[in-house]
């Protein structure tokens, strides 16, 4: 992480910090800027006067690839929810599609796959239900009651070059066995897209989402990501007694935690912020929280760790997996 | 061919983003992006709502301080083509 990559993230937060000395250098910086998926943000920041930019062509070349990449993204996503609807498989819409159209200015948010979540008990049935479409599983397909009890995602491909996961969660290893997948299912928030009322998850539960994600999902959390968390809390009427009383539901207040001070090292100001900063993991948060670190390793630790949080039927699949080379 | 031109709106199956000065358009299922830039972009901003051809034109003049009458017939050519190319509807 550099000090530019944080202060693009954070512009326009409420603490976020410009510092515009120094022009920023296209060819310095331009990489790591789109690899954190925050094209838009510079050149908003670029368009408003408050970073000054070597060469402003080059951002707008690869900002505009990235919003042809949404667009087509966002046609292919349309397409998947109409056949899973067809075949009576419900959806949520999750992550960057959702709040791209969530939040303020779409032009924003950059995002490089969709996600949509289906009941665990027909992940399977909506991977099948999409290849007429042209979808076909990044991965070969593994047992489907492994990947109905224990799953975080199938990740499936077009020959376009779109991605899209189903998520059986939203957290891979042991905090996503703590989710409450009949609370996500439940809710009928839509954002509009081509026309269309697409499904998602409320704002509140965007916000536990992203946290998470920018504590258990890369080593590294994206910034585009973590300016989410930010975004959320600053910019939309959230009930905060929600989040917090489904965080704790969950059992998920320190992974919460830990991806909401990301967003206040962005510049994000808010009580849950503060909450954030003073909140101090216990010791099986600590445990489970090791289980994330390093890239390395990381199924085998994350199986083991979710031995602890799984029912006890679940316990001898879940031992039997770490035997295999299976992916979640 | 006449294209009907009246009460025109944005398709709302359309997809499209600002990116900088320009707009991006997709058309569902085609793969060739419509790309508009300059006026082009307030025109596309204008049509949310249904509108006349007539009313773009004196609000895209108001904005540039310039005569209707030169705006007119370049806003009736953009909608044309718009619908033409399916990114605007017109009854």
């Amino acid at each position: 992480m550099t000090g530019v990559l944080e202060m693009v993230a954070g512009w326009a937060l409420a603490d976020g910090v410009v510092d515009s000395v120094e022009p920023f250098e296209v060819d310095r910086h331009l990489p790591m800027i789109v690899e954190h998926r925050l094209t838009g943000v510079l050149s908003a920041a670029m368009r408003a006067g408050d970073i000054d930019v070597d060469r402003p062509d080059v951002v707008d070349a690869a900002h505009e690839a990235a919003m042809a990449q949404a667009l087509l993204l966002e046609d292919t996503m349309l397409d998947a929810v109409a056949a899973l609807a067809d075949a009576g498989i419900p959806t949520r819409l999750l992550k960057g599609a959702a709040l791209a159209h969530l939040l303020p200015d779409p032009g924003l948010r950059v995002f490089g796959d969709t996600d949509l979540l289906v009941p665990a008990d027909r992940l399977a049935a909506a991977a099948s239900a999409l290849e007429p479409l042209g979808a076909a599983r990044a991965q070969p397909p593994v047992s489907a009651d492994w990947e109905r009890r224990f799953a975080k995602s199938i990740t499936l491909r077009w020959r376009a070059g779109t991605e899209l996961d189903l998520h059986r969660t939203l957290a891979p290893g042991p905090y996503g066995h703590l989710i409450d997948l009949d609370e996500l299912a439940r809710g009928d928030d839509t954002v509009r897209i081509g026309g269309l009322d697409v499904t998602t998850l409320s704002p509140e539960l965007h916000l536990v989402h992203a946290a998470m994600h920018a504590a258990l999902g890369d080593v590294e959390p994206r910034l585009g990501n973590v300016r989410d968390i930010a975004v959320l809390l600053e910019r939309t009427d959230l009930d905060v007694d929600r989040v917090m009383r489904t965080v704790v539901r969950w059992g998920a207040e320190a992974p919460f935690a830990r991806g909401v001070v990301a967003a206040g090292a962005i510049g994000a100001r808010h009580a849950v912020v503060d909450w954030a900063e003073a909140h101090r993991p216990r010791g099986r948060d600590r445990r489970l929280l090791a289980s994330y670190a390093d890239r390395d390793g990381r199924f085998r630790r994350q199986t083991v760790a979710s031995l602890s949080v799984v029912p006890w039927r679940d316990k001898p699949a879940l031992l039997r997996s770490l035997t295999t080379s299976r992916r979640g | 061919m006449t294209v009907p031109l009246d009460q025109p709106i944005r398709r709302a199956a359309v997809l499209w983003r600002r990116s900088g000065d320009r707009v991006l358009i997709r058309r569902r299922g085609n793969e060739h992006l419509l790309v508009l830039a300059d006026t082009g972009v307030d025109l596309w901003l204008e049509l949310d709502q249904p509108t006349t051809v007539a009313a773009l034109a004196e609000q895209l003049a108001a904005s540039y301080d310039a005569p209707v009458e030169q705006v007119a017939p370049d806003v009736q050519a953009a909608i044309v083509q718009l619908v033409a190319d399916g990114a605007v509807e017109a009854s």
